[in-house]
Parts: C-alpha cells; sequence; structure tokens
C-alpha cells in the first residue's frame, strides 16, 4: 500500500460552530492505483486531499504514506515530503505567472536542492508534448497546455503520488479528453494517480471510486472493466 | 534553493513592478543621500576648521584673563593682565620668542562717505609674526611709534576693500571712532576662518588703543610665540609659574588667568564639529529609518498580494526558511539597490553644497560604507517582519487566496 490511512478526523470551526470535515476516514490506496475521490462540495473531499498530500496535518487518525507515518511531521519535513513523494495537479493550474513553463517545471528541483535542473524540467516537458511551448509564460498557453505543464512539474521529482484536484474543472471538454489520457497513460506507466472530482463520468473512468458525503466515506466502488481484486 | 536563484527571483518581482519598487527604494535613497552629505559637511568644516586653526600660527600660546573653569573658559571677567606681565614673560620664561600684547574692540572706521564695522586690535610689532600675518603692502609700525602713541594703522585686505574700492589706501587717513589715523599697509590675505575674518580687522600700536581709543588699563589677551623646538608644555607651565608669582597667587588657589595652546584649540574645534557631525548625521539617518518604514509597507503588500505564489511554492515543497530568504532578499535588493543609488545622490548633493553654498564638503570612504551598510541592515530590520509572515502562511489558506 502507497497510502494507508485509519480513522483520519479534522475539525474546522467557522463562525463559532465546529464543522466535521472528516469524521473518522480510513482509506487504503495499492501502487499503481487510479483512484477517483467523489463527493458534492463540503462533503470532506478536499480536506482529505489536502492531508493526503501532507499540506495539513489531521487531528486525530493515522496516515502511512509510502511506508512512512507522517500524521505528525514537523512543517518542515511535510515540505520535504511534498517535495519528493507528491506531484499536485490543481484545478486552477497554479502555475507562476511571471516565470516561464520550464522555470515552473524547474521549481520543486531548486526545492530539493539541484542546481543545474533545466535539462530535467525540459525532459518532462517533452513528455507532456511541450517540447516547443518551453519558454512561453502561463499566459501564453491554452488551458490545456498550462495543465500539461502543471502535470510535468508535479512528475519532475518523481514523486510516489500524483494529486489531481478537479484537473479539467477549468478545461474545456476537449482539453480535458487530453489530460484525462494523459492521467491514463501516466497510471499505465505505473504512475499512482488520485483525481479528487464531482464529477461522475470522469470518475467513471478511473479504476476505484471512493464517494464520500459529510466527511465519511459512504462506498468504495470499481470501475466494470478493470477488475477490482488485482490491486490491493 | 540556491542563493542567485533567489536573487534572480527577487529582482524579476522587484522588475515586474518598477514604479512600486522605485518608490519603496526612494525613502533608502533619500536617506543614504542625506546621510553621506550631511557627514561630507561635517568632514568638510572639520577640515576647514583645522586648516586655519594652523593658519593662525604655529607654537602659539594664548593668555587671557579670568579663570578656566569646567564649563569651558570664563574670559574678560577680571582685568589683570599687564604690559609688565608681558615684557616679563619673554624676558624670564626660557623657550618665549616673542610676546605680543593685545587689547580688542569693536570700532567704527571710516573713510570720506565710506563706513565699516571692524574688529580693532591694539597691539605690538610682533603681533604680526606671532599670528603668521604679513604686511603685502606698506610697512608695519615700529616699537617707536608704539612708544610715542602713534596714529597709524595697519587694515586688513577686506576692510580695505570695503572703504577705499580700488583706490589706494597708503598714506591716506581714516577715522576710527572719529580720531584720525594714518593707513601705512596693508595685511596679505588669509581667508575666512568662520567665525572671525582675519582679512577684516585693523591693526594699531596697543599705546594708542589703550590710552587714546578704548580707555583700557588692562590687556584683553597676550599672545605668545614659543621659541621652534621648543617644549610647548613645559614653556606653557614656566609661564604660569611666573604669572602666578608675579600676581601673587597663593599656593592651592585658582589662577586668575588661562593659557590655552593650539592643541587646547584644535581639541575644542574638534569637539564642536564631532557635535555638528552627529547631529547632522542623526537627522539624516531618521529618513533612513522612514525609508526602512517605506520598505516594510511594500513588503507588506507584495507578501499579502503574491500570498497564492507563497501558497503554490509551499505546495511544491519550498520550507518556511526558503520562503522567509526569499522575501528577505527582495526587501535587502530594495534596501541595497537604493543604497547604492543613495551613495550616487549623495556624491552629487555634496558637490552640489560645496558649489552653491559657504559649506565645504569633503567625502569619506567610511561614511559611505556606513550608509550602505546601514541601508542593507534597514533591509533586514524592516523585512524581517513581512518575511516572516510569507515564511508562516498556512500552505492550504495560501493556496485558496484569491
Amino acid at each position: 500500500m502507497i497510502i494507508e490511512a485509519q480513522g483520519l478526523v479534522k475539525t474546522y470551526v467557522l463562525g463559532g460552530t465546529a464543522v466535521r470535515a472528516l469524521d473518522h476516514v480510513d482509506l487504503a490506496v495499492p501502487e499503481g492505483d487510479l483512484l477517483a475521490v467523489v463527493g458534492p462540495s463540503g462533503s470532506g473531499k478536499s480536506t482529505l486531499m489536502h492531508i493526503i498530500g501532507c499540506l495539513d496535518h489531521p487531528d486525530g487518525g493515522r496516515y502511512v504514506l509510502a511506508g512512512e507515518d507522517v500524521s505528525q511531521l514537523s512543517k518542515n519535513r511535510l515540505a520535504e515530503i511534498r517535495n519528493r513523494r507528491i506531484g499536485f495537479v490543481f484545478q486552477t493550474f497554479n502555475l507562476l505567472s511571471r516565470m516561464s513553463a520550464l522555470e515552473n517545471v524547474e521549481l520543486p528541483l531548486l526545492y530539493a536542492g539541484l542546481a543545474h535542473a533545466k535539462g530535467r524540467a525540459a525532459e518532462a516537458l517533452k513528455s507532456v508534448g511541450l517540447e516547443d511551448r518551453m519558454r512561453h509564460k502561463p499566459n501564453q498557453l491554452s488551458g490545456g497546455e498550462r495543465q500539461r505543464v502543471a502535470v510535468a512539474r508535479a512528475l519532475i521529482t518523481d514523486p510516489a503520488i500524483l494529486l489531481a484536484d478537479e484537473p479539467t474543472g477549468n478545461l474545456d471538454s476537449k482539453s480535458g479528453e487530453e489530460i484525462l489520457a494523459l492521467f491514463k497513460s501516466l497510471n499505465a506507466a505505473g504512475h499512482t494517480i488520485i483525481i479528487v472530482t464531482h464529477d461522475t463520468d470522469i470518475a467513471a473512468r478511473c479504476r476505484r471510486q471512493v464517494h464520500m458525503r459529510d466527511g465519511k466515506v459512504v462506498s468504495v466502488g470499481t470501475a466494470s472493466a478493470p477488475p477490482s481484486g488485482t490491486h490491493g | 534553493m540556491l542563493f542567485w536563484t533567489i536573487v534572480k527571483v527577487g529582482l524579476k518581482s522587484l522588475v515586474a513592478n518598477p514604479l512600486r519598487s522605485f518608490l519603496a527604494m526612494l525613502g533608502i535613497i533619500i536617506g543614504v543621500a542625506a546621510v553621506i552629505s550631511m557627514l561630507a559637511m561635517g568632514a568638510g568644516a572639520r577640515n576647514q576648521i583645522m586648516q586655519r586653526l594652523s593658519a593662525m600660527g604655529t607654537n602659539l600660546l594664548v593668555v587671557r584673563p579670568g579663570q578656566s573653569g569646567s564649563h569651558g573658559v570664563v574670559s574678560g571677567t577680571t582685568q589683570n593682565l599687564t604690559l609688565a606681565d608681558a615684557q616679563a614673560l619673554v624676558k624670564e620664561v626660557a623657550g618665549v620668542r616673542r610676546v605680543a600684547p593685545c587689547v580688542g574692540g569693536n570700532v567704527q572706521v571710516k573713510y570720506l562717505n565710506h563706513n565699516t564695522r571692524v574688529r580693532l586690535t591694539g597691539t605690538s610689532p610682533t603681533y604680526l609674526p606671532v599670528r603668521d600675518f604679513t604686511v603685502e603692502k606698506g610697512r608695519t609700525f615700529s616699537d617707536g611709534e608704539v612708544e610715542n602713541m602713534a596714529r597709524v594703522a595697519i587694515l586688513g585686505p577686506v576692510t580695505v576693500d570695503n572703504l577705499f574700492g580700488a583706490n589706494e589706501p597708503l598714506g591716506e587717513t581714516v577715522k576710527i571712532n572719529s580720531i584720525n589715523f594714518t593707513v601705512i599697509g596693508v595685511l596679505k590675505a588669509k581667508g575666512d576662518q568662520g567665525w572671525f575674518s582675519p582679512d577684516d580687522q585693523v591693526i594699531i600700536p596697543h599705546t594708542t588703543a589703550m590710552k587714546q581709543l578704548l580707555g583700557l588699563d588692562y590687556l584683553g589677551e597676550i599672545d605668545v610665540q614659543a621659541a621652534d623646538g621648543a617644549d610647548v608644555k613645559q614653556v606653557q607651565a614656566d609661564m604660569t609659574t611666573l604669572l602666578r608669582k608675579r600676581h601673587h597667587i597663593q599656593e592651592g588657589a585658582a589662577d586668575d588667568f588661562n593659557i590655552r595652546n593650539q592643541a587646547d584649540m584644535i581639541e575644542t574645534a574638534n569637539q564642536f564639529t564631532q557635535t555638528f557631525t552627529i547631529l547632522l548625521g542623526g537627522i539624516a539617518s531618521i529618513s533612513l529609518l522612514v525609508g526602512g518604514i517605506g520598505i516594510m509597507n511594500i513588503m507588506l503588500v507584495t507578501v499579502t498580494e503574491r500570498t497564492r505564489e507563497i501558497g503554490i511554492r509551499k505546495a511544491v515543497g519550498a520550507k518556511e526558511r526558503s520562503i522567509m530568504t526569499q522575501f528577505l532578499i527582495e526587501s535587502v535588493i530594495i534596501s541595497g539597490l537604493g543604497g547604492l543609488i543613495g551613495v550616487s545622490g549623495g556624491l552629487g548633493a555634496a558637490v552640489l553644497i560645496q558649489r552653491f553654498t559657504q559649506f565645504t564638503t569633503q567625502v569619506e570612504l567610511p561614511s559611505v560604507l556606513l550608509a550602505l551598510s546601514f541601508s542593507a541592515i534597514v533591509g533586514i530590520f524592516f523585512g524581517w517582519y513581512p518575511a516572516l509572515r510569507a515564511s508562516r502562511l498556512d500552505p492550504v489558506e495560501a493556496l485558496r487566496y484569491e
């Protein structure tokens, strides 16, 4: 298992009332999985993604990522984990607007302490089909291209998991299809991918689905095509 | 993350907002320029005073009546210096080369319809070598003329200009406080000394001054020139012993006169210019401080504006320290660059001050280095809090920030 989480609890205080965003959530993700976390807004799927992505601590429960218990690590260690083990793809791309595609992709390597990372960044951009767009700034790229830059950035440190939060939410359907196809091929190449979405169509095309409601996991389903028994 | 990469990122974000970056720098630019030009004025004043002090004559000791108290010199309160004292000093103290008994006062000098108010010194012919004056035109008065209370006057070049313009002064008669004097000599120009111009004065025999003009019985000061190679401290001690004896001062009682040598005067002048420099520099440093507050303000705005960027950087693995360093370096770039521009501004201001005002300026390397390092420190100090705020941002919140 690349991800093993048991009894995750997260509570927010909003306007004086405590809201339980995660209420004892268990999650196990095997290596090479393509998992969709589905649920309406407010179901806790974003909170779950933040905790899985080590952007946030759970208030309770245990989270083991690639064999390491990360539920109580310091902020500094969490930053290192995010840098090496997790690749993020966001709905709004979250690229740095003043930097070229190449510099955006290079960024995680710089924080990992590598001096000359341009070559690896260029390779990563090539692998998502953007070799002739490397010097462009994000505002000179189309939505689909931006998301592919984001995917290249997420993959650059060869992370254990790829976390995508509504990756097609800001894209037209054609670009969305391309990104989804990219995820499929990455998964086929062995990457573990978790897609958080409210779009059931997209969820249906993933190998497994976790449905959430009111901070709880209500059901774990499997797409018909790949048999569920093969992975975990 | 590597240092130069961070510097590059910092420069990029400054270039992205050129007007704002310039405005943030402006306070530091003005502050550094002010510090440098003010310190240059202080140094200029000090050098000028030193130069003038050495122009006053070497080996000079000045005896004045009155006690030298803890708050400096209290003079003019007692009248006890006599011509006999002056003569005794030159006769009995070894190492005294010349003495010049002096009385002084401000007088009205008139030539035809020209009128001027100047400093008058009544003295002996030795005054000129003691005070390092030379007569450029005409002659000095003789001991005989002193004896006879001759009504002869030597004028400073500025006084001559004021009274005679382009006319020939030698042999002309001027009225000093309504008494006729013949002009027998003109001094060579020495240059302004700040509080007193040696080029605008009248020198006459002390006998004439005391009996006919000012009505004084005692001397205002005795100027003493020590012999070349004499130990000035020893001469000063011997003079003190002699004068105490002549004035019948009891053992243990305070002197009723004071003797100052040139080292004392240089010391006093040094203290004065130092105070002046500290004052000017202090005022200028306040503008540096204000500049620092400007930087802090801009950095806080920048951090808020770039909350999302900070969130992204944290999501891809930036540690708190990396974020902190990035914003600190940005503020140090602002203040350091402002400091560099300020240095050139300060150099320019020093040149302009020298050119268009009566002050002389001298830019010294230590004051440039001081201002530069101060500006870098201002950048670190005032960039600290904004950088800390940036580094502490919660990544989840920061990524959500619109």
